[in-house]
């Protein structure tokens, strides 16, 4: 049993090495944004005729502008309060936004060409299935690395159990931050 | 240096083990939310409290004073700000767990506030990467925890590859894994910048 867990703390660790790495370097740089330069994007807006006949849905037309009008990236619909629709095609380095007119015969597109920070938050905050197949086996990875996460921590717990006689160090520090961490729940919810 | 190596991976584990099992368990939810705007919640308690900072011309500044003065944590938003023509204001406190609407009162110096509460859920998800709020010396604690867990996370990485590499067993299926998966990773990861 100990052997089998401890191969699974290892090999989750291995595969998905370098997404756990990235999630952890880029979340750093997102906290310490300040420390890494001048955050404001390169802005462009251009107007293009628009001339779609497909299927009525949301979903067919944000392929429709991505194909047409080349908007690399992970497609996402957004309706704003006004009724007004808008699809972004997000990708580290750019962002797209384009905004349809409310007679449908233009389509308003800005491109956003960002900084490092943006990049890397951009790269962070990738997610959600749908908006293409490698953006969805992106979203994929987020929740097999995510879910290593979890299965680390747990299985990291149960090697320390297993693996050594003088628990009690080891009981300071798990009793410590879990003390902690539900004091910082509790303080949230129930403080005024 | 094995030994310190081991023990440092070990405890400094164990420390962290909440925080990367609430990163895991946010990231997984923040994959599957649902985007776009989410529906105004309830007001579930009001309550009242006398005014005892002076008014200030200022409205972010007042604002920040008078939640100060009934005690309140969170951050004010300074576009949500209004102040009407006998001087009164108006500001929304935000923070994880609940949200308020305070309204000050400068004539019958009262401050009455609306409160509501966001739930178990939306605590737990802003914990991913909390820096704490305003006011509250204790969530700024937080900040610290996250940093620690952060760098122990690529300290873990490291070290777990030191340790692996120092033991003979799974040299060889580890080594094909993590060249397999680190070809793999760093391949998507320039696609996804170059081409998208």
């Amino acid at each position: 049993m100990y052997h089998l867990i401890r191969r699974i703390h290892l090999f989750t660790g291995l595969i998905l090495l370098m997404f756990v790495i990235m999630y952890f370097a880029t979340g750093y740089v997102m906290i310490h944004h300040l420390w890494f330069g001048e955050n404001k994007p390169k802005v462009t807006t251009r107007t293009e005729a628009l001339n779609y006949s497909g299927e009525k849905t949301d979903a067919a037309m944000s392929v429709y502008l991505q194909e047409t009008f080349g908007l690399a990236g992970n497609r996402v619909v957004n309706r704003r309060p006004n009724g007004t629709l808008s699809f972004n095609f997000v990708r580290p380095g750019t962002v797209f936004e384009a905004v349809v007119a409310p007679d449908g015969k233009q389509v308003k597109i800005t491109r956003r060409d960002q900084a490092f920070v943006g990049t890397m938050a951009t790269m962070h905050e990738l997610h959600g299935y749908g908006g293409g197949w490698f953006y969805s086996m992106w979203a994929l990875v987020l929740d097999l690395a995510s879910a290593s996460m979890v299965v680390f921590a747990i299985t990291g717990i149960i090697l320390w159990y297993q693996s050594t006689t003088a628990r009690l160090p080891g009981w300071i520090c798990l009793g410590f931050s879990t003390v902690f961490t539900a004091a910082m729940i509790f303080y949230l919810l129930y403080r005024k | 240096m094995r030994k310190w190596i081991l023990r440092i991976h070990l405890y400094g584990g164990l420390i962290c083990a909440p925080y990367l099992i609430i990163f895991g368990l946010t990231s997984i939810h923040y994959n599957h939310r649902e985007r776009g705007p989410r529906a105004p919640l309830p007001v579930v308690a009001e309550w009242q409290a006398p005014l005892t900072v002076e008014a200030v011309k200022e409205n972010e500044a007042m604002a920040n004073s008078v939640r100060d003065s009934v005690g309140l944590i969170g951050w004010v938003f300074p576009a949500k700000i209004k102040r009407d023509e006998a001087g009164n204001l108006q500001f929304d406190v935000e923070r994880p767990g609940k949200g308020y609407t305070v309204r000050a009162d400068v004539k019958d110096r009262t401050v009455k506030v609306e409160e509501r509460h966001k739930g178990f859920v939306q605590v737990f998800d802003a914990l991913h990467a909390f820096r704490g709020v305003p006011n509250s010396p204790f969530t700024a604690s937080w900040g610290i925890y996250t940093e620690v867990c952060t760098i122990f996370a690529l300290f873990a990485t490291v070290s777990g590859i030191y340790l692996w590499v120092n033991s003979e067993r799974e040299r060889r299926v580890g080594l094909a894994i993590v060249v397999a998966a680190t070809v793999i990773s760093l391949g998507a990861m320039i696609f996804v910048v170059l081409r998208g």
